[in-house]
C-alpha cells in the first residue's frame, strides 16, 4: 500500500500536493503533510465557510479572538477535546484546558477565567460515570494547579453522548492591546522552543482526531499534561512576550513543533530552517519525524531576533525551564528540515499551509420527526425533576476552584453564569455557554444565540462577543454537510444583525464510533461587559417577590429591535430600582426556571396561567422578579407582559397541582452525587 | 504608627501571591512579595505563605517546598527574634512538612478537590470564609499537641479533619495557619470581607506583643 493511503490522506488531498509541489513528497515529507492536512489542523472540510462571520477586524488568522475594553484586549476561545476524552478521559481533559490555556497566552494575555462545556450519555449508561469523573479530574487537576479559576460552565446529559463525551473547555484572557503578541513571523530570527522536553507522547493527535473513534484508537496518541511546568511556562511567556526583540510566539498543540513554526513563518511571509538535532528531547533515541510530530504538551515556540537570545535565556533560567534554538527564519518561502546535516524535507511554505479545501453541499435536510407531546402536566413535571439534567451540578463544580486570583464575583456557586472584574480596566466582565441540541439546527442556533445574550442581559451585561465550538460528525455525509452549513449560515446571520463579532472559533467533525454519532451540536459561548457596577443585577429572590413575565411567549420575527428593546427596559427597571432581579427561562421551559430558582433561594411559588411556557423550549422573555407591583409602570413600555404570581412559602403551586419544595431540594442536591457513588 | 512590614513567599507553583499582596495592602501592611530563595527576610515582621501548588505539590504537598532558602531562614528567624507566619492552604501543608506547627493534612474523606465556602468559628467569632483544596484534612493523634495554641474550628467539618480543625494559632511561636483562604474574600467582588477578621487578629497581635503598643 503507498504510503499516503496508510496514512489516510484523501486522494483529492494528496493530488493537490503532488500538482502544487510539482512532485511527488518524499516519505518524510508525506508523514508531515498528512498531519499537517489532516482536518483537525488543516480544517479541510471547514476553512471555506469560516470567514464569513462579522469579526469586527479581529484577527483573521490567530490563535484566539478578541473584544476590546478601554486600552486592554480580552481574549477568549473555545476548543474541544472530544477523541482523547474517549479513549483517556483524565489526560485528555487536562490537555485540553493545558492547549485552550496556551492558545490564549500565545498572544500575550495573561489567562483569567475557564469556561467548560462538558456533555454525556445519561447517568445510568455504562460508562458515563466513569467518563464524568475522570473528565471533571481532569479540569480538576490541571485548571487549579495552574491557578485559573473555572467561573462558569454547563453539563448536559443525553443518550445521543453515551460513549462519546463531548468535551469543550474555554479559556479568557487579558492583554494590554499594544502588548499583544502575533504568531507573524519575520526572517533572520531564530526560532526557539521553551518548555518540556520533546517525547513520543502525544504522537499523531492530529490525524487521530481526524478519523472516526474505533478499538484501533490508541492511547499513545493521547497528550499527557503538566500543570506545574505549565504555571511556569505562563508566567515565564507573559515576560518573554513583553520583550520587543520577540517578533512571534505560537503554541505547541496538534502537530507540534511542525505546525507552529510552518505557520508562523508562513503567516509571515518568510522561510524555516529547522535543525532537528538542536531540540532538547526526552530520550536520545527519538526519531526526526516524532520530533516534529510529538504533541509533548507545556512546549511554547517563540521567533526572537538575536539581540533578545540572552534576555530570553535569562527568563527560561529564571524559570528553571529548558529551551533551544532549533532553528532560524530565513527569506526564502521554504520550509526546510535537516537532521545531523541531511536534509529530510523542503516544501513550499504555501504548499504545507494551503491544504485541498472540500466544498460542502447544502439541500440534505433529514426530515423532522414529529415529537409526540404529553400533556399531563404532573408526570411532565416529575419528569422533569428527576432528570439528571435538572439537577445541582455541585458535583461538578465543587472540584473546581472557582475564586482563585480574587477576580470572580459571582460563579456557579451562586449564578448560572460567570461574573469577573478586571481591575486592569476597571470594568466587570461576564460569560457563559450554553448547547441547545434540536433536530431543526437553525432554530436551535439561533435559541442558543439569544438565550446566551438574555443571560448577559439578566445580569445587567452589554454583550459584546460570541465564540463558538461546533461538535459534528463525519463531513462525508451529505447530512452533515447540511446540518453544518446551516449551523454557519444563521450563526453568520445573526452575527451581522446583532453586530455581534464572532472572534474565534472551533470545529471538530468526526465524533462517531462504530455504533452511533452525536447529532449536530454548536456550543456558543458569549462574553458581557459592563462598567457601572451599581447596574449589575444581583441574582437574589426573597419571600413575596412578584414574577412578571416580559416579552412574547412565541419566537418572534424581527430580534435585533426587540431584543434591544427588551434589554434597554430592563436597564431602565433596575436603574429605577423597580426591579430586584431578572432571570432567564432556559431550555426546559418555565417550570424548570421556577423551580431551580425556589431551590436556590429556599423559597415556594405560587403562579398562574402561561402554561404554554411550562415546557416549551423556544419564547422570547425574561422573567422580572419585584417587591413592587411594577403593572403600572410595565404598561408605559408598550410591550406585553403577564403577572405570573409569587415566590412564597414552601410549595411549589401551579394549575391546582402542589409539590413540596423540601422534597424537591431534596432530589436537586443530592441526586447527581448519589449517582456518582452508587 | 508605622505600618507592619510584610512579605509573601512565592514559590514555583505558588498561584495566589497577587491577591493575597493585595489583600495584605488593603489591611494596612506595607507588603511585597519575595521569592523562595530569598535568605534574608531579616527586615520583615510577617511572612506569609500563600496558596497554591508548590512545586506541583509533587511527592506530598509542601514536601518540596520546605527544603528552599526561605524556609530555612523562617525557622532562623523563629529561633532568634519575634516573628509571625501565617500560612495559607498551601501555605499550611508547608508549615506542617516542615515541622512547625504538629500533625499532617491529608486528603479531604471524599478523595476530591473542594471549592466551596464554610462556617467558622474563631475565638467565640463565627463567620464564613471559602476554602479550595485537595489535601485540606487535618490530622492529628493527640490534641494535647495543639495545648498552646487557639483553633479555627468548622461549623460543619467538611472533610474529616481531626477535631473539626480548620486552621491553627501557635500563640508561643506566633504562627498561623489555616486551610481556609482569608485573601480571597477581602478582594472578590461583593464576598463579605470577612478576612478582615484574620488580619486584624494578626495586625494586633503584632502591634502588641512586638511592638508594644496598647
Amino acid at each position: 500500500m503507498e504510503l499516503y493511503k496508510k496514512l489516510n490522506i484523501d486522494k483529492k488531498v494528496f493530488n493537490y500536493i503532488i500538482s502544487k509541489l510539482k512532485r511527488v513528497p518524499n516519505d518524510f515529507e508525506t508523514y508531515l503533510f498528512s498531519a499537517m492536512h489532516s482536518e483537525h489542523c488543516g480544517y479541510l472540510h471547514s476553512k471555506k465557510y469560516l470567514n464569513d462571520f462579522y469579526t469586527e477586524n479581529n484577527f483573521n488568522n490567530e490563535n484566539a479572538g478578541c473584544i476590546k475594553i478601554k486600552d486592554y484586549s480580552v481574549f477568549f476561545k473555545m476548543e474541544s477535546h472530544n477523541h482523547p476524552c474517549a479513549i483517556e478521559p483524565y489526560q485528555g481533559a487536562m490537555t485540553g484546558i493545558g492547549g485552550i490555556i496556551r492558545d490564549i497566552l500565545s498572544l500575550g494575555a495573561n489567562p483569567v477565567c475557564l469556561l467548560n462545556s462538558l456533555k454525556f450519555g445519561k447517568i445510568k449508561e455504562n460508562k458515563t460515570k466513569y467518563y464524568l469523573q475522570e473528565v471533571v479530574r481532569g479540569i480538576s487537576t490541571y485548571g487549579n494547579s495552574v491557578g485559573i479559576p473555572v467561573i462558569s460552565g454547563e453539563t448536559i446529559f443525553e443518550k445521543c453522548f453515551n460513549n462519546i463525551p463531548i468535551v469543550n473547555v474555554l479559556a479568557l484572557g487579558l492583554v494590554k492591546t499594544n502588548k499583544i503578541k502575533l504568531s507573524c513571523a519575520k526572517a533572520n530570527a531564530y526560532i526557539i522552543i521553551l518548555g518540556s522536553k520533546t517525547g513520543i507522547d502525544g504522537l499523531g493527535g492530529a490525524t487521530f482526531a481526524s478519523n472516526v473513534l474505533s478499538e484501533k484508537s490508541s492511547r499513545s496518541s493521547v497528550q499527557i499534561g503538566d500543570p506545574y511546568i505549565k504555571k511556569k511556562l505562563i508566567e515565564a511567556a507573559i515576560k518573554i512576550n513583553n520583550l520587543k526583540s520577540v517578533i512571534a510566539c505560537q503554541d505547541l498543540g496538534a502537530s507540534g513543533i511542525l505546525s507552529s513554526t510552518s505557520e508562523m513563518c508562513y503567516k509571515g511571509n518568510c522561510g524555516a530552517e529547522l535543525y532537528l538535532e538542536k531540540v532538547h528531547t526526552q530520550i536520545k533515541t527519538i526519531l526526526p519525524l516524532e520530533i516534529m510530530l510529538s504533541e509533548t504538551q507545556e512546549r511554547m515556540a517563540f521567533v526572537v531576533e538575536k539581540n533578545g537570545i540572552e534576555e530570553f535565556k535569562k527568563i527560561a533560567n529564571d524559570f528553571e525551564l529548558e529551551y533551544s534554538i532549533i532553528g532560524k527564519t530565513t527569506k526564502e518561502n521554504s520550509y526546510k528540515i535537516f537532521y545531523k546535516n541531511n536534509i529530510l524535507a523542503n516544501i513550499p511554505l504555501n504548499v504545507l499551509c494551503e491544504p485541498y479545501l472540500f466544498n460542502l453541499k447544502k439541500g440534505h435536510k433529514k426530515n423532522l420527526k414529529k415529537k409526540s407531546k404529553n400533556s399531563d402536566l404532573k408526570k411532565l413535571f416529575i419528569n422533569m425533576i428527576n432528570d439528571e439534567n435538572f439537577t445541582s451540578k455541585k458535583y461538578i463544580y465543587s472540584q473546581f476552584d472557582q475564586e482563585v486570583q480574587g477576580r470572580t464575583a459571582f460563579s456557579q456557586k451562586e449564578n448560572s453564569i460567570g461574573i469577573q472584574y478586571l481591575k486592569e480596566v476597571s470594568s466587570y466582565i461576564a460569560i457563559c455557554c450554553k448547547t441547545i441540541i434540536n433536530q431543526d439546527t437553525t432554530t436551535a442556533v439561533k435559541n442558543t444565540f439569544l438565550n446566551l445574550y438574555r443571560k448577559l442581559v439578566s445580569c445587567g451585561f452589554e454583550p459584546k462577543g460570541l465564540t463558538n465550538c461546533l461538535n459534528f460528525s463525519n463531513p462525508g455525509d451529505k447530512y452533515v454537510q447540511n446540518d453544518f452549513l446551516d449551523v454557519i449560515y444563521e450563526l453568520k446571520r445573526l452575527s451581522f444583525e446583532f453586530k455581534m463579532p464572532v472572534v474565534s472559533g472551533n470545529v471538530s467533525f468526526y465524533n462517531e464510533n462504530k455504533k452511533s454519532k452525536i447529532p449536530p451540536c454548536a456550543t456558543l459561548a458569549m462574553v458581557g461587559v459592563l462598567d457601572d457596577e451599581k447596574m449589575l443585577i444581583k441574582p437574589n429572590i426573597y419571600k413575596n417577590n412578584n414574577i412578571y413575565f416580559l416579552g412574547e411567549t412565541k419566537n418572534i420575527q424581527n430580534h435585533f429591535e426587540y431584543e434591544i428593546n427588551l434589554k434597554n427596559i430592563i436597564f431602565d427597571l433596575y436603574k429605577n430600582k423597580l426591579i430586584n432581579t431578572v432571570k432567564t427561562i432556559g431550555k426546559f421551559g418555565l417550570l424548570t426556571a421556577l423551580t431551580k430558582n425556589a431551590v436556590f433561594y429556599n423559597v415556594g411559588f405560587k403562579i398562574n396561567g402561561l402554561e404554554e411556557l411550562y415546557f416549551k423550549e423556544y419564547h422570547s422573555g425574561y422573567l422580572l422578579i419585584s417587591e413592587k407591583n411594577i403593572d403600572k409602570e410595565l404598561n408605559k413600555y408598550g410591550v406585553s407582559y403577564f403577572y405570573l404570581g409569587k415566590y412564597l412559602g414552601d410549595k411549589i403551586l401551579f394549575e391546582n397541582l402542589e409539590f413540596d419544595l423540601n422534597q424537591i431540594r431534596e432530589l436537586y442536591q443530592n441526586k447527581l452525587n448519589f449517582e456518582m457513588e452508587n | 504608627m508605622q505600618k507592619i512590614k510584610a512579605a509573601v513567599v512565592k514559590f514555583f507553583g505558588t498561584n495566589c501571591e497577587k491577591e493575597t499582596l493585595e489583600a495584605l495592602l488593603a489591611n494596612g501592611f506595607d507588603s511585597c512579595i519575595i521569592g523562595q530563595n530569598e535568605k534574608n527576610i531579616d527586615k520583615y515582621d510577617l511572612i506569609v505563605l500563600p496558596g497554591g501548588f508548590s512545586y506541583g505539590d509533587y511527592i506530598s504537598c509542601g514536601r518540596i517546598a520546605k527544603y528552599t532558602p526561605v524556609i530555612k531562614s523562617i525557622k532562623n528567624n523563629i529561633r532568634k527574634r519575634k516573628i509571625f507566619i501565617l500560612g495559607i492552604c498551601n501555605g499550611f501543608q508547608i508549615l506542617t512538612e516542615a515541622g512547625l506547627i504538629p500533625g499532617a493534612l491529608l486528603e479531604n474523606i471524599n478523595g476530591k478537590f473542594q471549592c466551596d465556602d464554610v462556617k467558622l468559628n474563631f475565638l467565640n467569632k463565627k463567620f464564613i470564609l471559602p476554602i479550595a483544596n485537595h489535601q485540606g484534612r487535618y490530622y492529628i493523634d493527640d490534641i494535647k499537641k495543639l495545648k498552646d495554641c487557639e483553633l479555627i474550628k468548622y461549623e460543619n467539618n467538611p472533610n474529616g479533619s481531626s477535631f473539626d480543625i480548620a486552621g491553627i494559632y501557635d500563640k508561643k511561636n506566633y504562627i498561623l495557619a489555616l486551610m481556609p483562604h482569608p485573601e480571597r474574600n477581602m478582594i472578590t467582588p461583593f464576598k463579605p470581607k470577612n478576612g478582615i477578621i484574620i488580619f486584624e487578629f494578626i495586625k494586633n497581635i503584632i502591634e502588641k506583643e512586638f511592638y508594644g503598643v496598647i
